[in-house]
C-alpha cells in the first residue's frame, strides 16, 4: 500500500508539470458567418469564403432564416450574420451591431406575356392582399391573377410587407422557398406575379420587371429597397473589424457594383 | 621489425599527418547565411480608436509597421580532409589533433561578406496612441442610412453638436476613417453609450 501511494504522489506531481510545460497554443481566427438564404443566392457562400481565404481568413459559412441567424449571433455560435432583415424594427437587436452596407431593390416581376408594365403602390397592395383578381382590373388582359410569393421567414417577405402591405396580409397562393423556384413560377404561369431582389431579378433577362410609379429599379423614386446589414455582437474579437474593413474594401464594392447592388460606404 | 619497415612507417606518418590541415587551408570559400535580428519597418497604416469625451468624439491612432528580419552572409574556410584524418587515428591519435586543427582553421576565417534585410508578412503595433488629426470621417446613422461626411479637428476631434445638427436621435451610429483602402470600421456608438447630459446635447 505505501508503494502505491509512492507512486500516486509521484504521478500526481508529475503530471501538472507535464501540463504546465506544454505550450499553450493561441487558437487561429475563424470566421462564422452565417448567411440567410437571399444573401446565399446574390453573394454566394463559396465566393464569400473564397474572397475572405484570400485576404487570410479561415471562414465557414452557413445558410438559415434570418431569426435563426440573429439567434444564432447572440448565443455565440456564429460571430457574424448578413441579412436583409431589419432587426431593429423588432427590437430584436439587443446586444448587437448592424452595419449597412449596400441597398438592393425588391421589384415586382410577372409572366413575360403580362401587358401590365407599371403599376402603383396601392395597386401592388390590392393585388397581393388579394383585393384585385384580374389583371384586367389594372389595364392587363383578362387573366386571373395568381400570386408566388416567398415563404414568410424570408427577408424579401418581411420587407415587402413592411413596405407595402402596411397592415394587410398577403393572400398566399403559391409558396416557393428559393428565388429559383419563385422564377421559375413566373416564367412558367401565365397571370402570375411576385416580388424579389432585384441582382437576382436580373439574371434572367426575359422576366418582366413591372416600374413602380414610372420609376424604375435604378431610378432614385423607385420605393422599393432592401438593405444588407452586417452583424456582429457588441462586444466582437478586435478580428471582426478587420473582417468588416474587407468586405467594405472597393475590390467588394466593385463586385457589388457588378451584381447591380449599390454600395452604402464608399 | 626491420630497420627499413620502422623507417618507412615513420616516413609515413611523417607525410600524412596534417592533410586535414593543409586541405583545409587550401580549400575554396564555402558562403553561408544565418539568421539575424528582428527589425521593424516603416509604418504602413494605422489602428484607430474613437471614444466619447464630454460634448466630442476624440479620434486616436496608433501605428502598425511591418516585421523585418535580417539575414547574415558570411564565407568561410571548406573544411576538407576528414577521410585523411580518420585514417591517421589509429596511428598514435594523430589525426584527432589534425581535425581539431583543421576545424579551428576553418572557424577562424570565417568571414562576414554582408546583411540583407527582408520583409515578412508580420505587421506588429510599433508606437503608442496618439491623437489623429485632419483625418477624413464618416459616420453612417444605421436606421435613415443617412451618412454625413467630416474632418477631425487638430486635436483629433469633432464635436458632437455637428452630429446634432445633421440628424437627432438617430443612434446608433456607425464610425469610419476614410483612407486610401477604403472604409475603415472603428466603433459604433448607441444610446447606452451616451449619459443624459450627452443625449440632450444630441436632441435624443
Amino acid at each position: 500500500m505505501t508503494y502505491i501511494k509512492k507512486k500516486l504522489v509521484l504521478l500526481l506531481a508529475v503530471i501538472p508539470m507535464i501540463v504546465c510545460a506544454v505550450p499553450s497554443v493561441q487558437a487561429e481566427f475563424l470566421l462564422h458567418a452565417n448567411f440567410s438564404s437571399q444573401v446565399d443566392e446574390i453573394f454566394g457562400r463559396e465566393s464569400f469564403e473564397k474572397y475572405m481565404n484570400e485576404n487570410g481568413v479561415k471562414t465557414i459559412i452557413h445558410v438559415f432564416p434570418t431569426d435563426v441567424c440573429i439567434n444564432r449571433l447572440k448565443n455565440g455560435y456564429c460571430n457574424l450574420s448578413i441579412s436583409a432583415d431589419n432587426p431593429r424594427r423588432d427590437g430584436k437587436d439587443v446586444g448587437l451591431i448592424a452595419i449597412p452596407i449596400c441597398k438592393d431593390p425588391l421589384v415586382i416581376i410577372t409572366h413575360s406575356g403580362n401587358k401590365v408594365k407599371n403599376l402603383s403602390l396601392s395597386q401592388i397592395c390590392d393585388i397581393f392582399s388579394g383585393k384585385t383578381t384580374n389583371w384586367k382590373e389594372v389595364g392587363g388582359n383578362d387573366i386571373p391573377i395568381t400570386l408566388v410569393t416567398p415563404s414568410k421567414e424570408t427577408d424579401a417577405y418581411k420587407n415587402f410587407m413592411h413596405q407595402v402591405m402596411g397592415p394587410f396580409e398577403i393572400n398566399n397562393q403559391l409558396i416557393a422557398d428559393k428565388a429559383f423556384n419563385v422564377v421559375t413560377c413566373i416564367k412558367n404561369i401565365p397571370g402570375t406575379v411576385s416580388f424579389i431582389a432585384n441582382s437576382i431579378a436580373v439574371q434572367y433577362p426575359d422576366l418582366n420587371v413591372v416600374r413602380i410609379n414610372g420609376a424604375g429599379p435604378h431610378d432614385e423614386s423607385y420605393p422599393l429597397h432592401q438593405v444588407f446589414c452586417l452583424m456582429i455582437k457588441k462586444e466582437s474579437e478586435p478580428k471582426m473589424k478587420n473582417v468588416i474593413n474587407y468586405l467594405l474594401s472597393d475590390k467588394a464594392n466593385k463586385k457589388m457594383n457588378t451584381l447591380g447592388i449599390t454600395p452604402l460606404l464608399r | 621489425m626491420s630497420i627499413l619497415y620502422k623507417l618507412s612507417m615513420i616516413l609515413f606518418l611523417f607525410f600524412t599527418t596534417g592533410c586535414a590541415t593543409i586541405m583545409t587551408i587550401a580549400a575554396p570559400p564555402v558562403y553561408e547565411t544565418k539568421p539575424g535580428r528582428l527589425i521593424t519597418g516603416d509604418s504602413i497604416s494605422f489602428n484607430y480608436s474613437v471614444k466619447e469625451d464630454n460634448t466630442y468624439l476624440v479620434f486616436e491612432k496608433q501605428p502598425l509597421c511591418v516585421q523585418q528580419y535580417e539575414i547574415i552572409h558570411f564565407k568561410r574556410k571548406r573544411l576538407d580532409g576528414i577521410i585523411p584524418a580518420i585514417v591517421e587515428i589509429p596511428f598514435y591519435g594523430f589525426g584527432i589533433g589534425d581535425l581539431a586543427t583543421a576545424e579551428t582553421i576553418s572557424i577562424a576565417s570565417k568571414e562576414e561578406t554582408h546583411r540583407e534585410i527582408k520583409k515578412t508578412s508580420m505587421i506588429s503595433i510599433c508606437g503608442s496612441f496618439e491623437s489623429a488629426p485632419g483625418e477624413d470621417i464618416m459616420i453612417q446613422f444605421a436606421d435613415s442610412l443617412k451618412t454625413i461626411y467630416i474632418q477631425s479637428d487638430a486635436g483629433g476631434k469633432i464635436p458632437l453638436s455637428v452630429i446634432r445638427d445633421v440628424n437627432s436621435g438617430l443612434l446608433p451610429m456607425n464610425v469610419f476613417i476614410i483612407t486610401k483602402a477604403g472604409p475603415v470600421y472603428i466603433g459604433t456608438f448607441d444610446r447606452d453609450v451616451f449619459d443624459d447630459k450627452i443625449q440632450v446635447e444630441l436632441g435624443l
